[in-house]
């Protein structure tokens, strides 16, 4: 799910991306983790996965085309690279002066090197880009084994799963979860186009679902370890 | 007046408040640096760089923490900056962090253009930047010839080569509306060739501004100057109609009318001349037509200059014999003073100033107007030599064959350009490649978007979302200046050959492009690659330095991040004119059948009971033209523009400061609030420069303000030519207008 979301708001994507997150496969996984979560919350998230498959449907099964790739990608300009859309950066949301580089950019950065990860010279958004800091999420539920990023899970022992669930926890917790609704608001608030419209919802009922989980999943295994 | 710096640049932007004068007593300006802002953090890395704010290019220091700009200094070393910046360089690096900047290239979906229209942006590749933007460029080549392409950029080596590759003649400047009124009278009666740029304020004594503005303006080096000459005990005697910083600092000021200033140096000429108190030394050996000009000028008495100007004779006749027997005396010229492009007769003023600083022999000696000692760079086709080039249209749509001292510069285009594309005079134009240029700068700014509507293709390459983009087809998103690399000559302020060093303070935020990787893109997927096989910013510089003894490597090196070519000053004593001398009477002017002495002429607009106001239009010392406005940290100091008027006429009007009121001129109106202070005359509303974007991608600058550029209507080249104006200049502020509440 990460993944995709980073995806989705790294870069243009097209129909046949959306398509295939929503294959079967995914899906089975994503339900059976929706499953664990309490009934109102699983609820919401059902419900923005329904709207956001809808909407895709409606063009990539090419009944009902009512939005073409075209208009997809001046949605991702309009959205992400124009000012009358959205500043997809912790530190414009959380700064003082709404501008690049300043004190949260600083603070995610030292988050990630408190944890020893440099941003790859080959990331062109800063550290604190929405996409980025998602991206960093999938990456860290990939290695604990969680969610979606099941394919290729290595075993791993218990202290280091539970550091890996600890630094998604305090991520979230710190960073995507203080801007991340806010910014998912404003794009609801913006958008002409009801794709990243269902995005920005699926987003943020899922980073909220996540910390929950995320919690239960370091409660169990301080339990397990006590 | 003690205050009169502090309240100058303070609340009311660069107007005194009313109430406030100017003394005779020398003014008490503090020099000291201001104190360390507290606990500041540890500097990781400091970087050289040069300010690309604007012209001046003030070599800078940017101190880094941890991976950004946390403050940027002069550097000491550096003539031009002195270890010190104006407002507009501190907080140039604003613009870098500004989240509003263009991030990758884009191409437009709605083919509708104009205000308030979605251009409906795509995210596309440079490749596909470039195949388009080659394609569109190609196809109006083939179908309608290399001129219906125009070039509407500041001078760049790599664009000017594109040019000439594609076989177009049409490079449209902006400097009929900046200075050619300077440019083509100093070619005309000194140098042959261009101005001079360096003013040694710093060593001045007399300093008689007519409409010279730089101090308040906030141009770094003449600040400085006059401040240190003030200090210095020189007198500065300022006439302007407004009461700006400048002249608030100086020892005096006189309100003169609009537009007459001619008048006035006429009348100073002729009682210099009249009762010998000219240099005889410096006119004898390095002028020529004296008597030619004394036999102009007799008309011209103080009594006759005080009906045109309002300023009484006696004070005409006083400051006359005080500048021409103080010295080191300046008459100081930069762009938009009362010899610049603003009336129909600045190119006769600015001649006008040439010769008083040369009454007084004042051109090129220490304290008075100098040539710069720029650096001998091997120029790039020296580095990088030419293939052959189609042979290009003689015709142009700025005129410039029509202009013979002008012309042949290119420095013009501005003002005509909107009438040229609109009329498809001389021939159509179907495609334009904008750089650094602004709807917003061109005069009539309505008309220019009606032009820009009428061509097939734009393609604009920018750092902001400004108006311009919003009419683009294409755009290439270039780097912030302090995310380049390279290195910048000395021009404005050089007693000696310097180079400055362009250090980078980090990697690029955007999938940006320098301008020369830009223009060579274009060039190739014109097919055009062949021209510039080999050619790199980086080996320009490198080569350069390497001409001159040094390499990059070497700059990069040197610990204050300059090269310099210290000797001492040698004063000019030939100059570039047939005569090889100063020219009184200037024999080029005459040949090409302008006026060879600078008679008067009144401006061109005068008021009426429709339009009874002078516009009058200056700049803020924060801001840099339409560039600045969406700076958080400028936007603070100064958050929109004004119509200043004197408090008795806004009276008449029944208007109340912080008023909205329209300025109306006969072309178009904008809406402001007004401003009331009394250190303006009463028959002039004064209007800053710079705002008025109506661009919704720039969160900050939309909406705020007005821009009096659209008050100022446009000209044809054939309107020009009629004019009999060496300059080709654009009358800036020759209109009058009327005042009303919205």
């Amino acid at each position: 799910m990460y993944s995709f979301l980073s995806q989705v708001f790294r870069d243009e994507v097209g129909w046949q991306k959306v398509s295939d997150f929503f294959q079967e496969e995914n899906m089975t996984v994503l339900a059976s983790i929706i499953a664990q979560l309490p009934p109102e919350k699983a609820q919401l998230l059902n419900q923005c996965l329904s709207n956001l498959r809808e909407s895709a449907g409606r063009n990539f099964n090419g009944k009902e085309k009512e939005f073409g790739s075209l208009d997809l990608r001046k949605e991702f300009a309009y959205l992400f690279l124009t000012p009358q859309g959205v500043y997809p950066f912790e530190s414009v949301y959380l700064g003082k002066k709404k501008l690049l580089m300043d004190k949260p950019w600083e603070e995610v950065r030292a988050f990630y090197r408190s944890i020893g990860i440099e941003k790859d010279k080959s990331e062109i958004h800063l550290e604190d880009h929405i996409a980025v800091e998602l991206g960093f999420m999938a990456s860290f539920s990939y290695l604990s084994g969680d969610f979606l990023s099941y394919e290729g899970e290595e075993k791993i022992d218990e202290e280091e799963k539970e550091f890996l669930i600890q630094v998604q926890h305090d991520f979230l917790e710190q960073h995507l979860l203080k801007w991340a609704p806010g910014l998912c608001d404003d794009i609801m608030a913006k958008t002409r186009h009801p794709f990243y419209h269902g995005v920005a919802a699926l987003t943020r009922w899922f980073l909220a679902c996540d910390l929950s989980m995320l919690e239960e999943s370091l409660t169990m295994l301080t339990v397990k370890a006590d | 007046m003690a205050s009169g710096a502090a309240v100058a640049a303070g609340a009311a932007g660069n107007f005194l408040l009313s109430g406030c004068q100017p003394k005779e007593d020398k003014p008490a300006v503090d020099e000291k640096p201001r104190k360390p802002l507290p606990a500041e953090p540890e500097v990781t890395a400091s970087k050289f760089n040069v300010c690309n704010v604007c012209s001046a290019n003030c070599a800078m220091i940017c101190d880094i923490v941890d991976g950004k700009v946390w403050r940027i200094r002069g550097n000491p070393d550096d003539q031009v900056a002195r270890g010190r910046l104006c407002v507009k360089g501190y907080s140039s690096y604003k613009m870098l962090y500004d989240p509003d900047r263009i991030k990758f290239p884009m191409k437009r979906t709605n083919p509708e253009k104009g205000p308030g229209v979605d251009p409906g942006w795509v995210k596309i590749s440079w490749e596909e930047a470039f195949e388009l933007t080659g394609q569109k460029f190609n196809e109006a080549k083939e179908k309608y010839g290399p001129e219906s392409i125009v070039f509407f950029t500041r001078p760049h080596d790599f664009a000017v080569r594109l040019a000439k590759a594609i076989g177009t003649p049409n490079l449209v400047r902006h400097l009929d509306t900046c200075y050619t009124t300077h440019e083509a009278t100093w070619r005309a009666a000194v140098t042959g060739t261009g101005r001079p740029w360096m003013l040694d304020i710093y060593n001045a004594k007399y300093i008689l501004s007519f409409g010279w503005d730089q101090p308040a303006k906030g141009k770094n080096m003449s600040a400085q100057g006059y401040i240190h000459a003030l200090n210095n005990g020189a007198r500065a005697v300022v006439f302007n109609p407004v009461l700006t910083a400048t002249a608030a600092l100086a020892n005096e000021w006189i309100p003169i009318k609009p537009g007459t200033d001619l008048a006035v140096c006429l009348a100073m000429i002729r009682l210099i001349i009249n009762e010998e108190l000219y240099d005889k030394d410096f006119v004898e050996k390095y002028t020529t037509g004296l008597e030619e000009l004394k036999a102009a000028v007799q008309e011209y008495t103080p009594q006759w200059a005080e009906k045109i100007s309002e300023v009484p004779a006696a004070t005409i006749e006083r400051v006359a014999r005080e500048f021409a027997t103080t010295k080191p005396a300046i008459v100081p010229n930069h762009k938009r003073d009362a010899g610049g492009p603003l009336y129909f007769n600045g190119w006769r003023t600015s001649y006008a100033f040439i010769i008083l600083n040369a009454l007084v022999g004042s051109i090129d000696r220490e304290g008075g107007v100098v040539f710069q000692r720029r650096s001998k760079l091997k120029p790039f086709d020296e580095v990088f030599p030419p293939l052959e080039f189609p042979a290009a249209r003689k015709e142009t749509i700025m005129g410039k064959e029509k202009f013979p001292i002008i012309g042949p510069t290119g420095k013009l285009g501005f003002v005509t350009v909107s009438e040229a594309i609109l009329n498809e005079k001389p021939y159509p134009v179907k495609a334009m490649f904008v750089r650094k240029q602004n709807v917003l700068a061109v005069p009539d700014a309505p008309r220019f978007v009606e032009a820009l509507k009428k061509l097939d293709f734009v393609a604009v390459a920018d750092i902001l979302p400004t108006e311009i983009v919003q009419m683009a087809d294409v755009v290439f998103p270039e780097p912030h200046f302090l995310e380049t690399s390279g290195m910048t000559d000395r021009v404005y302020f050089a007693f000696y050959p310097q180079i400055a060093l362009k250090d980078p303070v980090g990697d690029p935020l955007y999938d940006t492009k320098g301008y020369g990787s830009i223009i060579i893109g274009i060039a190739k997927a014109m097919g055009l690659g062949q021209h510039f096989e080999g050619v790199s910013g980086t080996k320009l510089a490198d080569e350069q330095l390497k001409a001159l003894g040094s390499s990059m490597d070497e700059l990069k090196a040197s610990p204050n991040g300059l090269w310099s070519d210290q000797k001492p000053f040698k004063p000019r004593e030939e100059f570039g004119t047939p005569s090889k001398k100063i020219e009184l009477y200037s024999t080029v002017l005459k040949e090409h059948g302008y006026d060879p002495v600078p008679t008067w002429q009144p401006k061109r607009e005068l008021p009426s009971d429709t339009y009874p106001l002078y516009l009058i239009v200056t700049r803020h010392a924060a801001h840099r033209m339409s560039e600045s406005q969406n700076n958080e940290l400028v936007m603070q100091v100064a958050p929109e523009n004004f119509a200043t008027l004197n408090k008795a006429t806004a009276q008449q009007l029944g208007i109340k400061d912080g008023d909205e009121v329209m300025v109306e001129s006969r072309v178009n109106r904008i809406t402001l609030k007004a401003r009331l202070i009394e250190g303006i005359r009463p028959d002039c509303v004064c209007v800053e420069h710079g705002f008025g974007h109506w661009s919704k991608d720039l969160t900050l600058a939309f909406g705020v303000g007005g821009n009096e550029g659209d008050l100022v209507p446009g000209f044809s080249v054939e309107e020009l030519v009629a004019a009999k104006d060496p300059s080709a200049s654009g009358y800036m502020s020759d209109v009058c207008v009327k005042v009303y509440k919205a």
